[in-house]
């Protein structure tokens, strides 16, 4: 067996994220094949039923919602919603924040000073607050969610992707490389973008979960993803007025994202451990 | 997991401390304090200033208009005591005598003119300065009578003259041009049962009673009201003594609330939910056959018992079942899916077609849910509705640059045609999506006709018109649903306005 | 400076790109020409160009300009919640530490024990709760059916627990696993082991030595958890009805409130800003070697 993938499962907690983030994948691509229902056909009458509700059409695993709609069957049509909105953003903010990181990490008199003030003026505006005034702005829709998550989250890796270009610079195949007449661009791609690849793999699956969290906060503050695209984040908003005599709507999502979230933060922190000992001090 | 429950064991054993040591909920209920918990705080303290109902539920605590409605829902006298047509275009007003504001100054003929000299004024910027715009001057004749003078017949007067129109609220001429005109927004006088104490922005508003109110000194000594947004925190205030009335309770809870010895209070609103279809543009919406075919495909009634818990009120035709004209003989178009598919082939879309449906979310009571199961009942005919949630601000730029394709759900109020139909229905106007030149004809002599009994006959003939084209999809007037503290004797009034005037604890 | 000035630009030309309130501000029937008539004299139908360069203008003389809703100064509404939302992060951040601090020592000492592994559940599920969940939960919980706690409001120290709690989750899991982690990486390095083999006692190696070597980069964390803080205190208080600053930036952005939206992130900006550079000066304090170099 390859030597990482052996050393990954020595740790049986990281085994067990393995096999949450797994189920949610297998969801998200076979779930077509597993619902039961139509995770979007309503039968107001048969509403706010609880979990292993037999109705007309068969047993409702995880009951119904407000409007009769079943929630096994939602629940998996959300994952691939809500991983999309993970993994699509953090792709967007990993784009942003390693190029940033790469320019302003290489030349770091011009590009990197202005890069770097951007960065902070980034950082000093509330990402909540960013987030809700684009929202606001430009109306909430899937990719504008993703798209708000992306433009938002690229400060850590900007600054991460500087601090190990400072270093790599000066180090003895760059310095030949720039002899050599390489083209800048080429010496950021080709020599120091796989370089940084470790620290950009272990930052990427850790702010996967941030992003699940960031999408259910601003569903819950009414500028989620609209509700014809089921996510878990919508669902928990929609279903929190129902908490008093109906507490599954809203907490069987809500366990959803907990577990996934739990999951990806524990295959991050292995990854972490073998990719990037010295990555351990980043907040992530 | 039996970490976490280990901590907060640890958080409950350190909360039960709290609670034995503390007198927490000293709020509500005792010593004469009210405490209303609704979703807004207010924004400023001048009645001419907003436009927002939270702030008028407070507002008109201190305030009085010249007219009010009483529980039925009639408009009856205020701070006048009668009024009188002596020509089309004047409407005279006597008012009640020996009133005082509560900073001692006297209610009289040149408050009433002051107040709407000042809200009328353009460069005053008041918000809802188009609800009384109609007025074009105010002429005191005595002390204790005026006359308001308008160009044009205007109806609806008394309806904008009571609390809802918020500038038609009387305030004190000498107080309120003190420091510029700025005195009045901190710091309110009025001549109304409770007169204010202090305001904490987003915290608390805190009134006491106005012994000397003429309209006899209310039972309750003081009144909160708390801005609480979230439903859960307000429904757990309720439960645990820290409010005694909290606005729009979920239908849901309604049952466990009583169960629980909450006193629940409701009442069908003046609000409308119905569906408008834009017939400007070149859609299947233009064709009239698919616009009843709508009406035939949603089963209201359903939506009604299932998400309302069967409240509010089924209507018939766009106007609240209160609102002038109305006439309890209209029905609306039974459900019937198989003529809908039937009336669909006939215009000549046989599998139905997609369509995009606007609409603002957690505006009013389930006004989500009740989009989706109307896009849900669509779906089974073959009309696919996209559902496009709007933030508000961005709704009003659709409206504003007449952007609202397909079906909308745009909600509306007004007990009159002439406020409902006018605006929504004929050529033209702002939020109207539909022209019908007989129609424009009858809306525009009801516009103009002060005699209730003719102007009755007019929207009988246009009610027929509105059915036969059905213009919206009518659906509900939604209830307005309230949580009481057990002791607290309240009725609610159906344009959603808090009166506390009569409100008392057992 | 130069960071407030850009966090300005940014967010006068980001909050106006949907248009202004005009509409909002109005009764659902006014018309066209009363919406034209009422931006007039709002002055939103200027250029966007002339309306930045006249809020600057004014901003340095320090006027930030009338909130459109409440006709009060906007720096003003804002700087009046400032106090309450300190208060509601200090105590989250003040509960946060005395949680995390104590427990990643522990956990750094006796690594692999029941302790350690206490504390990476704790930091593993504290991260992994939606905010508002929990705080609908303990609302539920501890408000509606215990009635032990007030669900909303701001009035005695009782109100602060559970908006604390909740806020305070996620910082502790943060800085637990750091603090931790830093914490083992200078008790495996060469000059503990140094000091171990010159017989000082063990206590004083974790407290003198390794607390005051970790403590940096958890400085920079518990410095980037300040604006964590601030800007999760946009939920919180929401949820708790806390009138904070949170809460009033939400109905200024819902509402358009433009001059309180940009009063707010000055305020956070500076806040932000200020908050770093005292992390910065502390390095030096905790470490006489970093002084020169940063």
């Amino acid at each position: 067996m390859n030597p990482f993938i052996k050393r990954y499962l020595d740790s049986r907690l990281a085994v067990f994220g393995l096999a949450l983030v797994l189920i949610v994948v297998f969801a998200s691509l076979f779930g077509h094949w597993l619902m039961p229902f139509d995770p979007d056909a309503q039968d107001i009458l048969q509403r706010l039923k609880p979990p292993f509700w037999r109705g007309e059409e068969g047993m409702h695993l995880l009951g119904t919602d407000a409007l009769g709609r079943d929630i096994f069957s939602r629940l998996i049509a959300g994952a691939r919603v809500s991983l999309l909105v993970g993994v699509a953003s953090v792709v967007i903010s990993g784009a942003i924040g390693v190029t940033l990181g790469l320019v302003a990490g290489y030349e770091d008199r011009y590009a990197g000073r202005i890069l770097m003030a951007i960065t902070d003026i980034q950082l000093a505006i509330p990402f909540l607050v960013l987030a809700l005034a684009m929202a606001a702005v430009v109306g909430p829709s899937l990719w504008n969610i993703i798209a708000i998550l992306g433009l938002t989250n690229w400060v850590q890796y900007a600054r991460v992707v500087r601090a190990e270009c400072l270093v790599l610079r000066e180090r003895e195949f760059i310095q030949a490389a720039q002899t050599m007449g390489i083209s800048v661009p080429m010496i950021l791609i080709r020599h120091l973008l796989p370089n940084v690849m470790s620290s950009v793999i272990v930052i990427s699956s850790l702010l996967v979960a941030k992003m699940i969290l960031f999408e259910s906060s601003l569903s819950f503050l009414g500028l989620g993803v609209p509700p014809e695209t089921p996510t878990w984040g919508t669902m928990i908003a929609e279903g929190r007025n129902y908490i008093g005599n109906a507490w599954w709507v809203a907490t069987v999502p809500g366990f959803a994202i907990f577990f996934t979230v739990v999951g990806i933060n524990l295959v991050g922190d292995r990854l972490r451990d073998l990719l990037d000992p010295r990555l351990r001090q980043v907040e992530s | 997991m039996k970490h976490m429950l280990g901590r907060s064991f640890l958080i409950a054993a350190l909360a039960t401390t709290v609670a034995c040591n503390l007198p927490l909920f000293a709020a509500a209920g005792e010593a004469g304090t009210l405490v209303v918990a609704q979703p807004a705080d207010a924004y400023s303290m001048d009645p001419a200033k907003h436009s927002a109902f939270p702030t008028a539920n407070i507002l008109f605590q201190i305030y009085d208009g010249l007219i009010t409605m009483d529980e039925k829902g009639e408009l009856v006298a205020g701070l006048a005591t009668s009024w009188s047509n002596p020509d089309p275009l004047t409407w005279r007003f006597k008012l009640r005598e020996g009133v005082k504001f509560h900073n001692g100054e006297p209610f009289n003929a040149e408050a009433v003119k002051f107040t709407f000299d000042r809200a009328l004024d353009p460069n005053f910027k008041a918000p809802y300065y188009s609800r009384i715009s109609a007025i074009k001057s105010v002429e005191i004749v005595d002390e204790y009578t005026v006359d308001l003078k308008t160009e044009k017949p205007f109806p609806t007067m008394l309806l904008s003259l009571y609390e809802a129109s918020f500038p038609a609220l009387i305030v004190p001429p000498k107080y309120t041009q003190e420091k510029n005109g700025e005195a009045l927004g901190s710091a309110p006088v009025g001549t109304g049962p409770y007169k204010f104490v202090k305001w904490l922005k987003d915290e608390e508003v805190v009134l006491e009673a106005n012994p000397d109110y003429w309209g006899g000194t209310p039972k309750i000594d003081r009144v909160v009201f708390r801005p609480i947004k979230e439903t859960r925190t307000r429904i757990a205030e309720l439960k645990s003594g820290g409010a005694d009335i909290a606005v729009d309770i979920p239908p849901e809870d309604v049952s466990s609330l009583q169960a629980d010895g909450t006193k629940i209070e409701t009442v069908a609103s003046d609000f409308l939910y119905f569906l408008a279809f834009d017939t400007t543009r070149d859609t299947p919406l233009k064709d009239k056959r698919v616009r009843q075919a709508i009406n035939y495909a949603v089963n209201v009634d359903a939506i009604q018992e299932a998400l309302l818990n069967g409240m509010g009120n089924r209507i018939a035709l766009t106007l609240p079942s209160n609102g002038f004209a109305y006439n309890p003989d209209w029905k609306p178009y039974p459900y019937d899916p198989a003529k809908a598919k039937e009336l669909l082939a006939e215009a000549g879309y046989p599998d139905g077609f997609s369509i995009p449906l606007m609409t603002r979310k957690g505006r009013f009571l389930k006004d989500s849910e009740i989009v989706e199961a109307t896009a849900g009942f669509l779906r089974k005919v073959g009309i696919k509705a996209e559902i496009q949630y709007l933030e508000p601000g961005v709704w009003g730029q659709i409206s504003e640059k007449k952007g609202r394709e397909g079906i909308t759900f745009p909600g509306w109020s007004g007990r009159d045609p002439n406020l409902v139909w006018l605006p929504l229905l004929k050529t033209g106007q702002y939020q109207s999506y539909f022209s019908n030149a007989e129609l424009d004809k009858l809306l525009d002599e009801g516009a103009a006709t002060i005699d209730p009994a003719e102007r009755k006959a007019i929207y009988e003939k246009a009610a027929a018109i509105i059915k036969d084209e059905a213009p919206h999809l009518p659906m509900i007037q939604p209830p307005l649903i309230y949580g009481l503290n057990a002791k607290l004797n309240w009725k609610p009034r159906t344009d959603s306005m808090i009166d506390l005037r009569k409100a008392s604890f057992d | 400076m130069a960071v407030v000035f850009g966090v300005s630009l940014a967010v006068f030309f980001l909050i106006r790109i949907g248009g202004d309130p005009s509409a909002l501000f109005l009764p659902p029937e006014a018309s066209m020409e009363e919406i034209a008539r009422f931006r007039h004299l709002m002055g939103f139908d200027r250029p966007l160009v002339v309306q930045y360069f006249d809020f600057v203008s004014r901003a340095v003389q320090g006027d930030f300009g009338m909130s459109l809703r409440y006709e009060q100064p906007a720096m003003q509404l804002v700087l009046e919640r400032v106090p309450a939302t300190l208060q509601l992060s200090g105590m989250a951040l003040a509960l946060a530490l005395a949680i995390s601090i104590p427990l990643a020592i522990l956990a750094a000492a006796w690594r692999g024990s029941i302790v350690d592994r206490v504390s990476l559940l704790i930091s593993l599920i504290g991260q992994s709760f939606p905010a508002f969940w929990l705080a609908i939960m303990l609302i539920l919980l501890f408000s509606e059916t215990l009635h032990m706690l007030p669900a909303s409001g701001k009035g005695g120290w009782q109100n602060l627990i559970m908006p604390a709690i909740v806020l305070a989750t996620y910082s502790t899991a943060i800085i637990t696993r750091l603090l931790r982690s830093s914490m083992i990486e200078v008790l495996q390095s060469d000059y503990i082991r140094t000091a171990r083999g010159k017989g000082v006692s063990e206590g004083r190696i974790i407290f003198k030595h390794a607390l005051r070597n970790a403590a940096i980069p958890t400085l920079t964390v518990i410095g980037l958890q300040v604006g964590a803080l601030l800007g999760g205190a946009v939920i919180t208080e929401e949820v708790f009805a806390y009138p904070g600053i949170g809460r009033l930036a939400i109905q200024a952005i819902a509402n358009r409130d433009f001059t309180v939206v940009q009063a707010f992130v000055l305020v956070m900006a500076v806040t932000i800003v200020t908050v770093n550079l005292l992390v910065d000066l502390s390095y030096g304090l905790l470490d006489p070697r970093l002084r020169k170099g940063r």
